[in-house]
């Protein structure tokens, strides 16, 4: 019996988990181990593109917790080593998100010796 | 005589409106809280909050201006519990199916997110349990299903699935992930992996994933490995 495939969407899904919780609680430490260190991170914070996963980070931590978050994922596609994940969170709050705020994710994770890890995730910001 | 067939017509539709009054006046025993509906089914607060998330578990609310109020009627948790302890539980879609939501669902794409997954979860219960009227519920009447299965092609009304559903018998193992729910207003499809089949039917598909997109467009499934079915779900959440 194969289960490969509910083996690789588990594990991403728990990989999806670390980077909801880290924004939840507003620490950039709970979502890091999910990322690959080389992994890149684009979008638009207002007019001003933001890039690089420090940016990321820096972000989360200085905006806090964001106990109101819920997240659904919309898409999970798995293609053996690489699967790209959609990501709706809604009901964002905090120091720099504001109320209510709305985001929407794409993730791109690769199958690594130790899990699966986000290598890019590209966001929109719904104003 | 065109006022005739008026008159007639909106007579029609007066008497279906005097009978969804008649319902709704009709006096329920309600739960007030969290607290009450957790009691209830004798579970912790938390519990009972992502079955509402993650499991359709009926709870309506009612808007203040502070914080919204929870309530729930008992003969609709009675009718859910129903269907679902007819579903052995099963802890690994429990936990990754349903992303922690503590706080119920504010955003309008998550209210309808949540509604598909639940039609989605009533059509896993009528596959886990073998029981193609469980199932009946989550069907538009108009609804078809198109598909291979095992070589021979499978095309027409819905009633094919509910039949081979109950043939089948139970499939207590299926473990079914959603790989995708796309929301385009009014219409959605989505694409479930459904693995761990089991069967009496003489169609063996042990371990065998099938796919499943469910739309309410188009009639379209395909084979992945041996067998499949393709269902065609124009999804009717209690809230449409």
């Amino acid at each position: 019996m194969t289960n490969e495939y509910l083996t690789d969407y588990d594990a991403i899904v728990k990989t999806m988990q670390m980077y909801i919780d880290g924004s939840r609680q507003g620490k950039s430490g709970l979502m890091r181990p999910a990322f690959h260190p080389d992994a890149s991170f684009f979008g638009y914070a207002g007019e001003q593109p933001a890039t690089g996963t420090k940016f990321l980070f820096d972000w989360i931590d200085k905006n806090g917790p964001a106990p109101k978050i819920e997240a659904r994922i919309v898409s999970v596609d798995i293609l053996d080593s690489i699967a790209v994940v959609r990501l709706e969170v809604a009901g964002w709050s905090g120091n720099l998100a504001g109320l209510g705020v709305r985001m929407s994710d794409l993730f791109t994770l690769l199958k690594m010796p130790d899990g699966w890890k986000i290598i890019q995730k590209a966001f929109h910001w719904h104003a | 005589m065109s006022s005739q067939l008026m008159s007639a017509a909106s007579g029609g539709i007066v008497s279906r409106g005097d009978f969804g009054m008649r319902l709704q006046n009709t006096p329920q025993k309600t739960l007030e809280s969290w607290k009450q509906i957790a009691a209830y089914l004798e579970r912790s607060e938390r519990t009972v909050r992502r079955w509402e998330a993650s499991e359709g578990l009926p709870v309506h609310r009612r808007e203040h201006e502070k914080q919204d109020t929870v309530f729930a009627y008992k003969h609709e948790i009675e009718a859910w519990n129903r269907l679902r302890t007819k579903c052995p539980p099963d802890l690994s879609i429990d936990e990754v199916e349903s992303l922690p939501t503590v706080k119920p669902a504010t955003n309008a794409y998550l209210a309808e997110h949540d509604a598909i997954t639940r039609t989605m979860h009533c059509y896993i219960a009528g596959a886990r349990a073998g029981d193609g009227e469980l199932m009946r519920p989550a069907f538009h009447p108009s609804a078809t299903i198109s598909g291979y299965c095992q070589g021979v092609e499978y095309n027409g009304s819905i009633e094919h699935v509910f039949q081979w559903i109950t043939a089948n018998g139970p499939a207590p193992n299926i473990s079914p992930r959603f790989a995708r729910i796309e929301i385009i207003e009014t219409i959605a499809v989505v694409h479930l992996e459904v693995q761990r089949w089991s069967a009496n039917w003489p169609v063996r598909m042990p371990g065998r994933p099938t796919y499943s997109p469910c739309s309410n467009a188009t009639a379209s499934g395909r084979l992945r490995t041996s067998c499949s079915i393709g269902t065609t779900n124009s999804g009717r959440p209690s809230e449409y």
